[in-house]
C-alpha cells in the first residue's frame, strides 16, 4: 500500500501549486472581509476532494486497470483511497486551526474574525466534508469520478438542506440553534465523529466489494 | 514442459462480441504471438487472463494461479510483468517518481535493473512523463514490466504505434529476455512482421474465436500459397485447403500441408493441364491470417 499512498502523494504535490495559490488567495479575501470562514471552508473541500482530483488522474491513464495487474488485491487498492481521504481531511482541519491561531496573533481589531473560540465547529465540518466523500467514493468506484462530484453536491446540499432546514424549525420555535449546539458541543462533536467513522466504514466495504467485481 | 499460462473455455459476452470459448496453453519459456484484427478479442482475451474482467465461464491460470478477483494474496503477480498499448503511469509524474512507486508496490523490483533499462532506453529520469514521446512512454512501461520478477511477459499492443527501429530495439530486449528458457512471452498484435520475428507459437483469434493455434515454423514451413489458374486450383487436395482469393484470371489458394501437395502430384498434374503457369510460394504469418480470416467469412 505504501506505493499507492506515495503516487498518491506525489500526484497531489504536482496540482499543489495552483492550491496554495488559491488558499493564500482566499486567505487574504478573509482578512479582507474580516471573517476566517471563506479560507476555512474553502481547506475544508479542497481536503476532502483530494481523493476525487488524483483518482481523475487514475481515470485518465487507466491506472486502476494497471493495478489490478500488480501485486495489489481490491482491499489495498481501496485502502488507499480512504488514507488518502482522512489524511487530506486531518491536514485541513489542521491548516485551518493554523489560521485560526495566526488570526488572533494579530492585533485585536485588526481582523475581528472568528479567531479559536469560533473554530469549535471545525471537528463537525470536518466530519460532514469526510462523511459527504466517504459517500462518493463507492459511486467514484463504481461509475466514475463525474458522477460522484454529482454525489457528493447532492450529500452536501442534503446536508445543508438539513442545517438550514434546523435553523428555521428552531426560529419558529422561538429557539436559538446556534445556543443548543454550543450547550451540547462535546456531544455534537463526539456524534459527528462517530457517524463520520461508521459512514467512511461502510463506505469502504461496499467499496470493496465494487473494486472486487468491477472491470475496468 | 510446464505452462506459464493455462486458458480453458474462456467466455465472456458483450453487446455486439463473444469471446467464445477460448482454450489454450503457453508452455514456459515461450514466446506466443496472439494475432488478429482490431476487435478479434484479443485485448478481452488478455483482460480476462489478468483478471481485469470478469469472464462469463471458463477459467485462467497463471503460473499455477487461477486468476480471479477476491484473492488477498496477489503476491504472484510480482511474476506477471504487463505492458498495454497506452502508458498506464501518470503524466505527471516524473520517471523518478514512477520508479520510487513501483519500488514500493513490487517486493521483488529491482532498481539497479530499472536503471539499467532507464539507461539503454534513453529514459530521462527527471522528465515527467508527459513529457515523453509515445515510444519513449512504452519503453517506460517496458523498463517497468522487466525491473521486477517478472517470469511471464503478457505484452498487448504493445508495439503498436511505434516506429520500426524502437519496435525493433524492443524485439531485440525479448529476445535476450527469453534465451534463459525460464521467461515466457504472450505478445497481442496485429503487426505480424513482429508476431513472424519472435514468436515460436501464433495464436489467431477472429470474432471471438480462436481459429489457429500452432508452433510458428510449422506454419512457415508448412503452409504455402498455390498461385495458378482456377482449373488448376481444382487439382489441390480439398482437405488441404485453408482459403482461397479467385482473381478474374488466377487463384490464389492456401494449404496448410506444402508436402502433401507435393505427394499428390499437384506440380506435375497443374503441368499437363497446362492452362497456363503456375507457383508455389512461402506463406507469411499475415497471408495465413488473411486467408483464413476470409475464408471465415466467405
Amino acid at each position: 500500500m505504501k506505493g499507492l499512498i506515495l503516487k498518491e502523494l506525489y500526484l497531489i504535490k504536482s496540482f499543489s501549486k495552483q492550491y496554495v495559490l488559491l488558499m493564500v488567495l482566499m486567505g487574504a479575501w478573509s482578512i479582507f472581509v474580516h471573517n476566517i470562514s471563506f479560507v476555512a471552508i474553502y481547506v475544508m473541500v479542497l481536503g476532502s476532494s483530494m481523493v476525487l482530483s488524483t483518482t481523475t488522474m487514475d481515470e485518465a491513464v487507466s491506472f486502476h486497470k494497471f493495478a489490478v495487474t500488480m501485486p495489489v488485491n481490491a482491499r489495498t487498492l481501496v485502502k488507499s483511497k480512504y488514507v488518502i481521504l482522512f489524511l487530506t481531511v486531518g491536514v485541513g482541519e489542521l491548516l485551518v486551526w493554523l489560521f485560526s491561531v495566526a488570526a488572533n496573533l494579530l492585533p485585536a481589531g485588526s481582523i475581528g474574525m472568528v479567531g479559536i473560540e469560533g473554530m469549535e465547529g471545525m471537528i463537525v465540518t470536518g466530519c460532514l466534508f469526510l462523511s459527504a466523500n466517504a459517500a462518493s467514493i463507492p459511486v467514484m468506484f463504481k461509475v466514475g469520478v463525474t458522477k460522484s462530484r454529482y454525489t457528493y453536491l447532492i450529500v452536501m446540499v442534503v446536508i445543508g438542506g438539513v442545517i438550514l432546514g434546523g435553523y428555521k424549525v428552531s426560529k419558529l420555535a422561538g429557539l436559538s440553534l446556534d445556543d443548543m449546539l454550543s450547550e451540547m458541543e462535546w456531544a455534537l462533536n463526539l456524534t459527528a465523529v462517530i457517524l463520520a467513522a461508521v459512514i467512511a466504514a461502510v463506505s469502504y466495504f461496499i467499496s470493496v466489494k465494487i473494486v472486487q467485481k468491477k472491470e475496468w | 514442459m510446464e505452462n506459464a499460462i493455462v486458458v480453458k473455455n474462456l467466455t465472456k459476452k458483450y453487446e455486439g462480441f463473444t469471446l467464445n470459448n477460448i482454450s489454450f496453453e503457453v508452455p514456459t519459456g515461450s514466446v506466443v504471438g496472439f494475432i488478429g484484427e482490431n476487435g478479434a478479442g484479443k485485448s478481452t482475451t488478455i483482460q480476462a487472463l489478468l483478471g481485469i474482467i470478469v469472464p462469463d465461464g471458463g477459467e485462467a491460470w497463471l503460473l499455477g494461479h487461477k486468476v480471479g478477483r477476491k484473492e488477498d494474496d496477489e503476491s504472484w503477480r510480482e511474476q506477471v510483468g504487463v505492458v498495454f498499448d497506452e502508458c498506464n503511469f501518470h503524466w505527471e509524474l516524473k520517471i523518478r517518481q514512477v520508479q520510487k512507486i513501483l519500488g514500493d508496490i513490487y517486493r521483488t523490483w529491482d532498481d539497479e535493473k530499472f536503471l539499467r533499462y532507464a539507461e539503454k532506453f534513453a529514459l530521462p529520469l527527471d522528465k515527467k512523463v508527459k513529457e515523453l514521446s509515445k515510444g519513449m512512454r512504452m519503453k517506460l512501461s517496458i523498463a517497468a514490466a522487466l525491473s521486477h520478477d517478472s517470469r511471464v511477459l503478457i505484452l498487448d499492443e504493445a508495439t503498436s504505434g511505434l516506429d520500426p527501429v524502437v519496435r525493433s530495439e524492443i524485439l531485440d530486449i525479448f529476445r535476450e529476455l527469453i534465451e534463459d528458457g525460464e521467461h515466457t512471452i504472450f505478445i497481442s498484435s496485429h503487426i505480424t512482421s513482429d508476431i513472424e520475428k519472435i514468436s515460436d507459437y501464433v495464436m489467431l483469434i477472429h470474432k471471438g474465436e480462436l481459429l489457429l493455434s500452432e508452433n510458428k515454423d510449422d506454419i512457415l514451413y508448412n503452409y504455402a500459397i498455390v498461385r495458378c489458374t482456377k482449373q488448376q486450383a481444382s487439382l489441390i487436395p480439398e482437405d488441404i485447403v485453408v482459403g482461397r482469393e479467385e482473381g478474374q484470371y488466377e487463384v490464389s489458394v492456401l494449404v496448410r500441408d506444402k508436402r502433401r501437395l507435393l505427394e499428390s502430384n499437384f506440380k506435375e498434374k497443374a503441368e499437363q493441364a497446362g492452362s497456363g503457369s503456375f507457383a508455389i510460394d512461402r506463406a507469411g504469418i499475415e497471408d495465413v491470417l488473411l486467408y483464413i480470416v476470409k475464408a471465415k467469412e466467405a
